[in-house]
């Protein structure tokens, strides 16, 4: 039985045995790390750049829809409702003389 | 293989986007790499595959490795992950070919039988087992250095070598039916 302390040779599972292949092996590695870097990169700047485009545009949309909002005209106030209690009470002074056309409009039979 | 200084300060450059010494680090690391794979998906192609895509890839997560100084460590957890990916991608596709039920012949290999014969007794290693043995017997490394590589003791890295040497030896001295034991045969004869 040989020894188990006994070094196995697995040479042949060694794709990269000699110093050339491992240059090679890293040379290869290395082409794919830069070119993976390249990719991200241009990714990066394209990304960049069409942001640029983005936020302008963006920017301009806020812009024009702030000046139209402030130039809008005021919306017109709601017409206030008669109010007939506060204009009875008026008439309920001593020298309160209100006409028949006035009194007609406060109790909503106006022509 | 490098010292600790070494990998910590290369790493350290790495990190800030030195490729040169990414690649020094490439260098000192893929044979490690190349094992570490090799005892995950057991086939030298494949492991190869697995090892070069794994580097591409920690170069590419590079700012996540925390600690320089244990970058080695850290390299080989990303291989370990690109392997197992690897087992299930091959596990579809092979699930796939035997839908579709095309032969596809293997690549032959120079030393072809010696080869197999030596892949066919791996199989009865664990993946630890397979690691410390293809570390060690194949990528020469010390037992320090699989401890540090590994994150185990220098006594469990021993320890693990021994048993793996015994198993490859006795399943390589039964010969090749004792390594197909569990393994399916078709249409297996009496």
């Amino acid at each position: 039985m040989s020894d188990p302390n006994e070094k196995l040779d697995l040479s042949c599972l060694d794709l990269a045995p000699d110093d050339l292949s491992l240059d090679a092996a890293t040379a290869l590695v290395m082409a794919r790390v830069l070119e993976d870097q390249a990719q991200r990169q241009s990714l990066w700047s394209l990304l960049g750049a069409y942001s640029k485009w983005a936020a302008g545009l963006a920017t301009a949309t806020a812009a024009v829809f702030w000046f139209l909002a402030l130039s809008a005209p005021e919306p017109a106030p709601a017409p206030t409702a008669p109010q007939p209690e506060a204009a009875l009470l008026s008439w309920s002074e001593p020298d309160a003389e209100p006409s028949v056309t006035e009194m007609l409009v406060v109790l909503g039979d106006a022509p | 293989m490098l010292s600790v200084d070494e990998v910590k300060e290369l790493a350290s450059r790495a990190r800030a986007g030195d490729t040169a010494s990414f690649s020094k680090l490439v260098r000192a690391h893929y044979r490690a790499c190349y094992c570490t794979a090799l005892a995950v998906v057991r086939l030298p192609e494949d492991a190869r595959d697995v090892a070069q895509d794994a580097l591409v890839a920690a170069y590419r997560k590079i700012g996540s490795c925390q600690e320089p100084a244990r970058f080695s460590g850290w390299l080989l957890t990303i291989v370990r992950h690109q392997a197992i990916e690897h087992l299930r991608t091959r596990a579809s596709a092979r699930r796939l070919r035997e839908r579709a039920a095309v032969d596809v012949p293997a690549p032959a290999a120079p030393d072809g039988l010696l080869r197999d014969r030596l892949l066919a007794a791996a199989e009865g290693l664990t993946g630890r087992q397979a690691e410390v043995l293809f570390l060690h017997d194949l990528e020469g490394c010390t037992h320090p250095e699989i401890a540090g590589l590994l994150g185990i003791s220098e006594v469990l890295s021993r320890q693990v070598l021994f048993e793996a040497r015994k198993k490859m030896r006795q399943r390589l001295a039964d010969g090749p039916a004792a390594n197909h034991d569990d393994d399916e045969v078709p249409g297996g004869g009496p």
